[in-house]
């Protein structure tokens, strides 16, 4: 059997082959599922695709088409400002850099909060002034003095050992 | 012999390819586009005037409304004003206008086909055999209307890439050798991708036609 004629199928459904070249391809395809199948699905799409050429003819563009153009081109230019600088710089680079500023100025949001957590209980944004402030009943002193008793023996050994030295 | 000015005279070779095709044509659009990447707008209002008819084409065949194909061809020919800056002429102007004008007449179709489309059932399985069987002209414009844009959400399934080559061979008309031309590739890449092309939109449409079955199935 030849080689496939795969590549024959345009000019077969175009009738640009010869009389003897369409002979050959359609001898092939007779005999080749490979061929037939591709030929097939050649002739199937294009059968769809034929659907999609309109039976009335494209609107022409108006006279006033260029000026419509000009004015869209001119409004993107005055308030896509950012779109004209990524366009003119390279998007692979322009979003990036963007990204960067974003992480930048988020870190610089989050800094001062760094510096109420020293002033804050357990980090809780509840300053230690305040804490004192308080006053415990007896059946809070009880429920803390619980607490204390089952931390420590949960604390490990080496906790201990710590314990003993900050005495 | 007098030849009437106003009489066009057919080619059978695409107009905008028989003229690209050759060398002093090639320097001319690079020219072209060097001017407008220079800001020349004398030398965009040329491309528009150049290439309006063929986008307003592409767009009538997939979108069907004369009103919404301007409003397209607006966008497109103002990406194309802002893409220019980049564009490398790794491939034809012309292909690269086309490419803009297919995504963008997708992102229309995506955009109304809550309100439209939806109205127009995807294709049932009478419709892949009537497309097959019926010739074109024994259709009402409506329904005509109705299995375009089922053939047009088909192709929306395919690659863009797929999609544009396919409406290029099948729609325009191009040969194998004019989209070799147009995409700089060698022949043999256009057939292959061709032939990739067609498997894929012809798998969508059994896949399609397999689940519409089956869903019959389910409601009996």
């Amino acid at each position: 059997m030849r080689g496939h004629v795969q590549g024959q199928i345009d000019d077969f459904l175009a009738e640009r082959l010869s009389r003897r070249q369409q002979w050959l391809f359609q001898e092939h395809v007779d005999s080749c599922r490979t061929c037939q199948t591709a030929l097939q699905q050649a002739q199937v799409a294009r059968s769809y695709l034929q659907w999609l050429v309109p039976s009335e003819p494209p609107p022409q563009p108006g006279p006033a088409f260029y000026r419509r153009v000009q004015e869209t081109i001119q409004q993107e230019q005055s308030s896509g400002w950012f779109r004209n600088w990524a366009a003119a710089l390279h998007p692979h680079l322009a979003y990036p850099l963007v990204g960067l500023v974003v992480l930048l100025l988020a870190w610089t949001l989050t800094f001062p909060r760094q510096g109420l957590m020293e002033d804050s209980l357990m980090g809780m944004d509840f300053p230690a002034s305040e804490f004192v402030q308080l006053s415990f009943s007896n059946a809070d002193r009880g429920l803390g003095r619980d607490l204390v008793i089952r931390t420590l023996v949960d604390l490990p050994d080496a906790g201990f050992e710590q314990l003993a030295l900050a005495e | 012999m007098d030849v009437p000015h106003n009489v066009e005279i057919v080619l059978p070779v695409p107009e905008v390819l028989a003229e690209a095709s050759s060398a002093v044509e090639a320097d001319w659009e690079v020219s072209l586009v060097r001017r407008c990447q220079l800001g020349d707008h004398d030398a965009f209002r040329v491309l528009m005037e150049r290439y309006q008819r063929k986008v307003f084409a592409v767009a009538h065949s997939l979108v069907r409304r004369p009103a919404d194909v301007e409003d397209i061809a607006q966008q497109v020919f103002t990406k194309v004003y802002f893409g220019l800056r980049r564009f490398d002429f790794r491939s034809a102007l012309l292909t690269w206008i086309y490419k803009i004008t297919v995504n963008e007449c997708y992102d229309y179709l995506r955009k109304q086909r809550s309100d439209r489309l939806l109205c127009v059932a995807e294709m049932t399985a009478d419709q892949v055999r009537e497309l097959q069987n019926t010739p074109h002209g024994d259709l009402s414009p409506e329904r005509r209307t109705e299995v375009a844009q089922a053939i047009t959400l088909l192709l929306g399934k395919v690659s863009p890439e797929e999609r544009l080559l396919l409406l290029l061979k099948e729609m325009e008309g191009y040969s194998v050798q004019d989209l070799a031309q147009l995409f700089r590739w060698n022949e043999n890449t256009v057939k292959v991708r061709l032939f990739r092309a067609r498997k894929r939109l012809v798998q969508f449409a059994q896949k399609q036609l397999r689940q519409k079955k089956n869903q019959r199935k389910g409601v009996q």
